[in-house]
């Protein structure tokens, strides 16, 4: 008796919780959970797209085989490469930015709508401008030449062609950490600065002391957010 | 005694000032020069994919770099819109991005807004787990699920169909969605929702009298998001789509064929397509910062 009522109870309290939630979390179950169940099914298996054959279960062999195979550790020193390389400059970058940009500035607005169009433009069209302008021939070389620098191979030289992903990266995304970086900037109380003006304290203490602990969480966000968009990133590498 | 004071007080006052107006000159060169360099390393691709797109054939690849189109065509443009390139019958792929970005975004909707309603309001036992778990969801490689995703469409016998498209894409935006207006409830004071709820409301009348009106500039807010990450989106595109459903990012891609690159046509179709996003940076500059860090920093 007890116990019906309290599971009546009960239903009456997650029923709107599973009539609200629970569209979304089966949603999500079917075509995100099931495909990586699926996927890693598949992992066990000689299954392939191209080759008709039984499906057997091979165990661990493509994971051996990946792990063994050249290719498999030269994509994971890529990625890291990519990964420090983009997200290091673009916090460099974004943290300056966001440094100089933290001011009463005639026309603010206006530079930051400009200055963030990377961020939401089509990741393809950006990798084909750099393409474009990485050719042989194309502007960032007849730009060297112009400075009596000899041409650089872009686009072919396999140790050249990570760097100029990270500079596309760099291009893209460094709007990206800027705007976070100032969104966090700005809810820095003006109080403290003075407060350390008055206590003798140097444009360095201060952004050492101030800015930087009390933009820690910002920065992680950020930063965390990167690493895992750059980790994952396809379409630039395709073009 | 008196005079000569005052005249190297003054003296010295004048030089100071002078040496101030100096400092004030040289900080506002430095100003307004790291803005110039810092817009023109942004502006300038831009500007070459523009200035590209509407150069003629010969132009695109001369030698010494044109700097601005000295004979402005529009035949990029026309062509590209035209539709000689893989998605023949006009403007196909143009409708395919337009449909899909913006169906699956309602879907993704519709979904997702009661979702973030109950993560925000209903207390219960794994609450913020089931939240964590939906924004975990969405930081997961593609690459990871593509493959099975692809058998699954494959078997329903919709590929290279746009509904397709628009239920990977309501997947891929819904995430961000439940995030961002979980975000937007979460600062709705619960006490309009209460009083409703003593005026005789139910939870789903208070949730779609009181609280959906209340977060409308929210939720315009995330649709205008979600529609530009699915009319970016490549990958899911370039794996579920042949011919009929391609979308610009696809055609874009196709331009770089095995005969070389057509750099004019592709820059056209570039820069139609970056229209959307400089649009939503002007209208969303105050949330731009939520958007992009789906709702974990606000401004």
């Amino acid at each position: 008796m007890t116990h019906s009522s309290l599971s009546k109870q009960q239903l009456k309290l997650y029923l709107p919780a599973l009539l609200f939630i629970g569209p979304c979390v089966g949603y999500l179950l079917a075509f995100v959970i099931f495909p990586l169940l699926y996927s890693f099914i598949l992992s066990f298996t000689n299954y392939s797209l191209s080759y008709p054959g039984p499906t057997i279960f091979i165990g661990l062999d493509n994971y051996i085989e990946t792990i063994s195979s050249n290719e498999f550790w030269q994509s994971i020193s890529n990625t890291a490469v990519i990964a420090i390389g983009a997200v290091g400059l673009e916090f460099i970058r974004g943290l300056l930015l966001a440094l100089f940009f933290n001011r009463k500035l005639k026309g603010k607005n206006l530079y930051l709508v400009l200055l963030v169009i990377p961020t939401l433009m089509v990741p393809i069209a950006i990798g084909a401008i750099w393409k474009m302008l990485f050719q042989p021939y194309g502007l960032v070389n007849y730009t060297l030449n112009y400075f009596g620098i000899n041409s650089i191979d872009w686009l072919g030289d396999p140790s050249v062609v990570l760097l100029s992903i990270i500079i596309a990266d760099t291009w893209q995304w460094t709007p990206f950490i800027f705007l976070i970086l100032l969104a966090g900037l700005s809810a820095v109380p003006k109080s403290y600065y003075e407060a350390a003006i008055i206590d003798g304290a140097t444009a360095w203490k201060s952004f050492w002391y101030i800015t930087l602990p009390c933009i820690k969480y910002t920065i992680a966000v950020a930063v965390l957010i990167r690493i895992i968009d750059v980790i994952r990133f396809f379409d630039k590498i395709w073009i | 005694m008196d005079n000569t004071t005052n005249y190297t007080f003054s003296k010295f006052n004048s030089i100071e000032n002078h040496s101030r107006r100096i400092m004030n000159l040289v900080k506002r060169l430095f100003l307004i020069g790291t803005i110039v360099l810092v817009l023109s390393i942004t502006l300038f691709p831009i500007y070459w994919m523009i200035n590209t797109a509407f150069k003629p054939k010969g132009e695109v690849l001369a030698s010494v770099p044109i700097w601005f189109p000295q004979n402005p065509s529009l035949e990029n443009f026309t062509e590209v819109i035209g539709g000689t390139g893989m998605a023949q019958g006009g403007m196909r792929f143009f409708l395919n991005s337009l449909i899909s970005s913006s169906v699956s975004t309602v879907f993704a909707l519709i979904i997702g807004i009661p979702a973030a309603y109950g993560l925000a309001r209903f207390r219960f036992k794994w609450n913020k787990d089931i939240a964590l778990w939906i924004l975990s969801t969405r930081m997961l490689p593609p690459v990871a699920t593509i493959i099975p995703v692809y058998l699954m469409i494959r078997s329903l016998g919709i590929i290279d169909s746009l509904i397709g498209l628009i239920i990977v894409y309501t997947v891929y935006n819904l995430p961000f969605v439940t995030w961002m207006l979980r975000g937007f409830f979460v600062g709705l004071p619960i006490g309009i929702e209460e009083s409703a709820m003593i005026d005789g409301c139910n939870n789903l009348q208070a949730f779609l009298k009181i609280s959906v009106p209340l977060v409308k500039a929210g939720i315009v807010v995330t649709a205008l998001f979600s529609f530009v990450f699915v009319w970016n989106e490549f990958l899911y595109a370039l794996i579920l789509t042949r011919i009929n459903a391609q979308t610009i990012p696809i055609q874009i891609s196709s331009y770089a064929g095995v005969k070389g690159v057509e750099w004019g046509k592709m820059m056209a179709l570039s820069t139609i397509s970056s229209l959307p996003s400089i649009i939503l940076a002007i209208f969303l500059q105050k949330h731009l910062v939520r958007g992009l860090t789906l709702g974990a920093v606000k401004e």
